[in-house]
C-alpha cells in the first residue's frame, strides 16, 4: 500500500513527466579485427524509464551484451563505440573520462553479471568486497557500510548473513553467488540496474526466487532495470517493455503485452514462434541459417536474406515504423505483405 | 527395431574427499519401445548419471539395466564394444563432442568405422544419405565444425549418434545450447526419424516446455531419485509430488497473459554428499510434516495410466500445495 502511494506521489512531482533514466541514441560498436572491421552494433536506440524493466532479447552474437558493455564503457581495446550517445541522468557515458566513469559504475548504475563467482573475488571475502563496494562509492563509516552490507546480504535472502560475511566467493552455490552480486549492485541505491543474463545456467527453481528478488529490489528503491536475456519466458514475466535485437539493430520495440499479442516484425513472429509450446501449431518456423556475417552486412535490412517475406525494396534503407503507440518495427513490411 | 528399455534399482555412488556421493539412488522406469521418456530435474539431480549409466559410459553401482534383448550390466568389456553400435548419444555441446580437426565427412564416416565393415566408398555414400537425412547438404562434408552454426552441428552429432542404425539413442540436454530460434528444428527433426528409423529416446532435459512437448512420458528426479512419473500430459496437467508442483510453477511461458501460480520454494538442493535420512526433498518441501523425515518413500499410484508419486502425503491427499493469493 505504501509503496503504491509514493508511486503515485512521484509522477505527480515529475511536472515534465521525464522519467528517462538513460536514452541511448544511434549507438555504434565496432570490431577491429585481422580481417577488417566488423559493425557490432549499427545504430542501437533505447530509453529505459524510472520503474521500468526493460527485456533486451536477440540470439547469440545480436549484440545484447555488447549493448550493455558499450554504454557503461567497459570494452576490450578491439572494440570501439564510434557513433552515437548514452545519456544517464543528463550526462553522456559515452566519451565520459574513466574516472567520472568509475564513480557511476557500481554507484548510480549497478550491473550483474551472467558468471557470478567469475565476478567475485577469489581472495577476499565477500562482506569485504560489499563494504569496500559501499565506500567506494558513499562517505560512510567502516561500520556504517558493515551493517548496510549485512542488511543487504538478509534482504537477497541469504540465510544467516552476519556468518556469510566471511565466506569466500568458492564456498558459494551458484544461486547464493548471484545474490551476492545482486547485493552488491544494489547497495549503493542504484538509478540503473544492468542484468546480463542474470539466471542463465542457474536451475528454474533458483531462477524465479533470483528473478522474483531483482524485480522487488528495482520496484522498491525506485529504480529501473535493462535486463538481457535469451528467454521469452523471461521477458514475458519479468519486463514492462521488450526491444528485440537482431544483428546489431533493434528490430522492434514494445510494451510485452503488445509485442506478444501482435508481434510486427518477421524475426520477431519467428522467435514468438519458435517456442517449444507453439512449434507444433504449424507456425512459420525460422530457417536456422548462418548469423550474419558482421563483417560484411547487406545494405537495407539484416534479416533480409532469412525472412519470408523479402522483397527487393528490402536492400534499401529500413524505415523504423511506428505501428501503435509505443511500438514500432525496423522493416518495410510491418503489416505484412 | 525400436528397443524396449528397462531400468531396475539403479544406484551409482561415486568416491569422492569428503565421503561417498550418492548421485543416484535406485533409480527404475521403463521406455516401452519407439517412445521417448523425459528425464527432468535441475542440475545435480542425477539426471545425465543416469544417461551415462544407461549406456554404460558409467559404470552403476548396482541395479539392472535392459535394452531390447541386451542385458548391460552383464556385459564383459568386449561384448559391449560390439554392442554399442545399437545404443548412442547426442551430447549437450556440439562443439565440444567433436574433434575440432576433422572434416564433417570424416565426422559421420567415424561412427561407421569403428562399427561396420563397410568400404571406404560404402562409408562415403553413406555419410552423403545420413547428412540428407538430418537436412544437411552434401556441401557440408568438406567442412569443417567451426564452419558450421550450433544447429547445424547438432544434426552432424545426430548424424552420428544415428549412423549405426541404433535402437535406442539418449538425447543428453540436445538442444540446451542452441539458440532458440533453432531448437524447434532439431526437436522437430528428431522425432521425425524416430518414426522413420524406429528409435527409442531418453531425453534427458531441464526445460521444461521440451519435455511437455515432445515426450510421451516424463520422469522428475530430485537428489537422486525418481520423485515422480507418468504420462507427459497427466504429470504436466496435474502434478502429485511437491517438488513437481514446485518445479512446474516456476516454469516461466513465453506469454504473458498466462497468469502464473507460483509455489516457491526456499534454499537450494541439499548435498548429495549428505542425504537427509527421510524423504529427499524433506528438506525444502512446503508440506513436509514429521515421519516425512523418517523412511524413504516409495513411488505409489497417484493418478491415471501409471501415474506415481514418491510422497506419503499422497495417502491422506494432502500433497498438493495450497495456492496462495
Amino acid at each position: 500500500m505504501g509503496e503504491d502511494v509514493l508511486m503515485h506521489d512521484n509522477s505527480v512531482n515529475d511536472s515534465n513527466g521525464d522519467t528517462t533514466v538513460l536514452s541511448v541514441r544511434d549507438l555504434h560498436t565496432h570490431v577491429m579485427g585481422a580481417r577488417g572491421t566488423a559493425t557490432a552494433l549499427n545504430g542501437v536506440s533505447l530509453e529505459v524509464r524510472r520503474d521500468e524493466i526493460v527485456g533486451l532479447i536477440g540470439e547469440t552474437g545480436a549484440g545484447k551484451s555488447l549493448t550493455a558493455w558499450s554504454l557503461i564503457q567497459l570494452l576490450e581495446p578491439t572494440l570501439e563505440v564510434v557513433r552515437g550517445s548514452a545519456h544517464f541522468d543528463g550526462e553522456d557515458l559515452i566519451g565520459m573520462t574513466e574516472r567520472r566513469l568509475r564513480r557511476i559504475r557500481g554507484g548510480r548504475i549497478g550491473v550483474i553479471v551472467q558468471n557470478p563467482r567469475g565476478s567475485l573475488d577469489p581472495m577476499q571475502p565477500i562482506g569485504r568486497q560489499l563494504v569496500r563496494m559501499h565506500r567506494r562509492h558513499t562517505d560512510v563509516s567502516a561500520k556504517d557500510a558493515r551493517r548496510r552490507a549485512v542488511e543487504m546480504l538478509a534482504a537477497v535472502g541469504i540465510p544467516d548473513p552476519e556468518a556469510r560475511m566471511r565466506s569466500y566467493a568458492h564456498e558459494l552455490s551458484g544461486g547464493m553467488a548471484q545474490r551476492v552480486l545482486i547485493a552488491m549492485a544494489m547497495i549503493n541505491d542504484p538509478d540503473l540496474l544492468i542484468a546480463d543474463e542474470p539466471t542463465t545456467g542457474l536451475d528454474v527453481t533458483v531462477q524465479a526466487q533470483i528473478l522474483d528478488l531483482m524485480r522487488e529490489r528495482v520496484r522498491r528503491a525506485r529504480s529501473a532495470a535493462l535486463l538481457i536475456t535469451h528467454d521469452l519466458g523471461v521477458v514475458a514475466h519479468y519486463c514492462d517493455r521488450v526491444a528485440v535485437m537482431f544483428a546489431g539493430r533493434i528490430v522492434e520495440e514494445a510494451p510485452v503485452a503488445e509485442l506478444f499479442a501482435n508481434p510486427r516484425h518477421p524475426y520477431t513472429r519467428a522467435l514468438i514462434a519458435a517456442t517449444p509450446d507453439r512449434a507444433d501449431e504449424g507456425e512459420e518456423l525460422l530457417d536456422e541459417g548462418q548469423p550474419p556475417n558482421l563483417f560484411d552486412l547487406p545494405p537495407g535490412c539484416h534479416y533480409a536474406y532469412r525472412c519470408p517475406m523479402a522483397a527487393a525494396v528490402c536492400r534499401e534503407p529500413v524505415p523504423n515504423t511506428v505501428v501503435a503507440p509505443a511500438h514500432h518495427a525496423l522493416c518495410h513490411f510491418p503489416e505484412g505483405r | 527395431m525400436p528397443a524396449h528399455v528397462s531400468v531396475e534399482n539403479l544406484h551409482k555412488h561415486f568416491s569422492v574427499r569428503g565421503g561417498l556421493l550418492r548421485a543416484v539412488n535406485g533409480v527404475s522406469f521403463e521406455i516401452p519401445a519407439g517412445t521417448t521418456l523425459g528425464l527432468v530435474g535441475e542440475s545435480g539431480s542425477g539426471k545425465s548419471t543416469v544417461g551415462r549409466c544407461l549406456l554404460r559410459l558409467l559404470e552403476p553401482t548396482s541395479g539392472s539395466i535392459h535394452i531390447g534383448d541386451a542385458d548391460l550390466v552383464a556385459m564383459r568389456a568386449r561384448e559391449l564394444r560390439s554392442h554399442r553400435r545399437h545404443m548412442q548419444m547426442v551430447f549437450q555441446d556440439p562443439f565440444d563432442s567433436v574433434n575440432p580437426r576433422m572434416s564433417i565427412g570424416a565426422l559421420v564416416e567415424e561412427p561407421l568405422l569403428l562399427h561396420t565393415d563397410l568400404s571406404g566408398s560404402e562409408r562415403r555414400e553413406r555419410a552423403r544419405e545420413l547428412l540428407r537425412l538430418v537436412r544437411l547438404e552434401e556441401q557440408h562434408l568438406d567442412r569443417l565444425p567451426h564452419q558450421l552454426s550450433g544447429g547445424q552441428l547438432q544434426r552432424v552429432g545426430i548424424a552420428r549418434a544415428i549412423a549405426t542404425d541404433p535402437s535406442f539413442i539418449v538425447l543428453d540436454e540436445p538442444t540446451s545450447s542452441l539458440d532458440l530460434s533453432v531448437r524447434a528444428g532439431v526437436l522437430r527433426l528428431l522425432r521425425e526419424l524416430q518414426d522413420r528409423l524406429g528409435l527409442t529416446y531418453l531425453l534427458i532435459s531441464h526445460d521444461l516446455a521440451t519435455v511437455g512437448a515432445y515426450c510421451d512420458q516424463v520422469a522428475v528426479m530430485y537428489l537422486g531419485s525418481l520423485v515422480e512419473s507418468g504420462g507427459a500430459t497427466e504429470v504436466f496437467e496435474s502434478p502429485q509430488h511437491p517438488y513437481t508442483q514446485a518445479l512446474l510453477s516456476a516454469d516461466l511461458p513465453p506469454d504473458p497473459t498466462v497468469r502464473l501460480r507460483r509455489h516457491l520454494l526456499d534454499g537450494e538442493m541439499p548435498s548429495p554428499l549428505d542425504l537427509p535420512t527421510g524423504c529427499c526433498f524433506s528438506s525444502r518441501c512446503p508440506v513436509v510434516r514429521d515421519d516425512c523425515w523418517e523412511i524413504p518413500p516409495a513411488l505409489r499410484d497417484a493418478g491415471r495410466h501409471g501415474h506415481r508419486a514418491a510422497c506419503t502425503r499422497l495417502d491422506d491427499g494432502t500433497n498438493l500445495i495450497p495456492t496462495r493469493a
